[in-house]
């Protein structure tokens, strides 16, 4: 048996030196992270991406509450069969554009979906190395599934804004890889929203990271 | 004895090589989050569920009681415990009551069976994954569902009296609890509103779960 021993309490040293690991008072092995961020590794190695709707926005849906349906959902991201990588949701966001929006959820959702979606806009990933290629999966606005997706949960909570004055905490979700899109399967992220509305527009984005199954 | 030794210093070496850890100017082990994120991994090896009401919604209750907008229920005899990860809520009508949104818990050693029981299936959040072991359920809106009352835990989420004209921005309505709760079998989590009644409050809500061996 061997101990990974530590050294309790402060100390300095200098670059290129072994160093036993610090620890604290309880025995705990101090730690810091990594260089460049908590992502930093992933994405300099080319396999985190984003995808968004387009910036002139698409419906949050109005008269649309109760379910999702196979088809007009805002954003689909699509993990083709054979592709080879698992992807992973790190973090989802929202922006709004423009109208007055109706009033509900924004909510994740899945679809088994094994062929190329039947509708929707094309969205080109983008390497989170800018500048890099696209990956493996596919990504639709107003994506049409291959039958009812599935509700994961609710995600965003929204009532009849119309830009009012002011500024807005960050939309984010950090999602923090608790979702894993297997190949043949989709994520989907959608309005379920009541009330009229007036052309409701927001921005849907996903970001993911591509590993190898 | 060995020393869990670190180099100091920022370095650069391609994969497969072996090679000591890095440390800081504190000799503080570096570390980074696991590859896709802090879920990755049991999202991987299908260990975290998530159960979520109908998009149609469910009266969020006003009182601490034997009903729930949502309870995540392990069942006797598991042989996993369940760590709350995160819990998130919608709004879907109606004129939502002041109040709160808190945790409750409760003893459960049998199956939630009354008269106002309503099943969830949970989901694997490895999309397409097999069931856990954990069951989810809510309430009809009108009857009790659990064999003991919910005790508080803590609050949660607040509410005004949320309207159909209140003109929020879209924002984030979700908590990460990060395996800060867990359910033993035998117990139920759940989420309850303790809130005025409001004009027919209709809700969302959601708890994500893994399951880790006894």
């Amino acid at each position: 048996m061997v101990n990974a021993d530590l050294i309790i309490g402060p100390r300095k040293s200098v670059d290129g030196v072994l160093a036993t690991t610090r620890g604290d008072k309880f025995l705990d092995a101090a730690i810091t992270m990594g260089r460049g961020g908590y992502y930093a590794d992933p994405t300099l190695r080319g396999t985190v991406y984003q995808v968004s709707t387009a910036a002139a926005g698409y419906t949050t849906g109005a008269g649309t509450s109760g379910a999702l349906t196979a088809a007009g959902n805002a954003i689909g991201l699509w993990n083709p069969v054979g592709s080879g990588v698992n992807a992973i949701i790190m973090k989802t966001s929202l922006g709004y554009v423009s109208g007055i929006l109706s009033y509900g959820t924004i909510v994740y959702g899945q679809y088994a979906q094994t062929t190329t979606p039947g509708a929707g806009t094309a969205i080109v990933p983008t390497s989170n190395v800018l500048g890099n290629t696209a990956g493996q999966c596919k990504a639709y606005s107003g994506v049409t599934a291959a039958g009812v997706p599935t509700i994961l949960r609710p995600a965003y909570i929204f009532g009849p804004y119309a830009g009012a004055a002011g500024f807005s905490n960050p939309t984010y979700d950090y999602v923090h890889g608790e979702y894993v899109v297997p190949p043949g399967n989709m994520f989907i992220m959608s309005g379920l929203a009541a009330g009229a509305g007036s052309s409701p527009l927001c921005i849907f984005g996903i970001e993911y990271s591509e590993e190898a199954v | 004895m060995v020393n869990a030794d670190l180099i100091i210093g920022p370095r650069k070496v391609g994969d497969g090589v072996l090679q000591t850890a890095r440390g800081d100017k504190f000799c503080d082990l570096t570390v980074t989050y696991g590859r896709g994120g802090y879920y990755a991994d049991p999202a991987l090896r299908q260990q975290i569920f998530v159960a979520s009401t109908a998009g149609t919604g469910v009266a969020p209750g006003t009182a601490l009681g034997q009903t729930a907008l949502i309870v995540i229920w392990n069942p006797t005899g598991s042989g996993v415990n369940a760590f709350v990860q995160k819990t998130s809520v919608g709004f879907v009508s109606g004129t939502l009551g002041a109040g709160s949104i808190v945790y409750g818990q409760a003893a459960s050693p049998a199956a939630p069976t009354g008269t106002g029981i309503v099943t969830i299936t949970p989901v694997s959040t490895y999309l397409g994954g097999s069931a856990g072991k954990c069951q989810a359920f809510t309430w009809d809106g009108t009857h009790n569902i659990l064999a003991n009352a919910l005790t508080l835990i803590r609050p949660a989420y607040l509410s005004g009296a949320f309207t159909t004209t209140t003109a929020i921005a879209p924002q984030v309505s979700s908590e990460w609890l990060h395996g800060e709760i867990m359910i033993p079998p035998g117990y139920v989590f759940g989420l309850t509103g303790i809130m005025a009644a409001g004009t027919s409050p209709l809700m969302m809500g959601a708890v994500e779960w893994s399951e880790e061996l006894i």
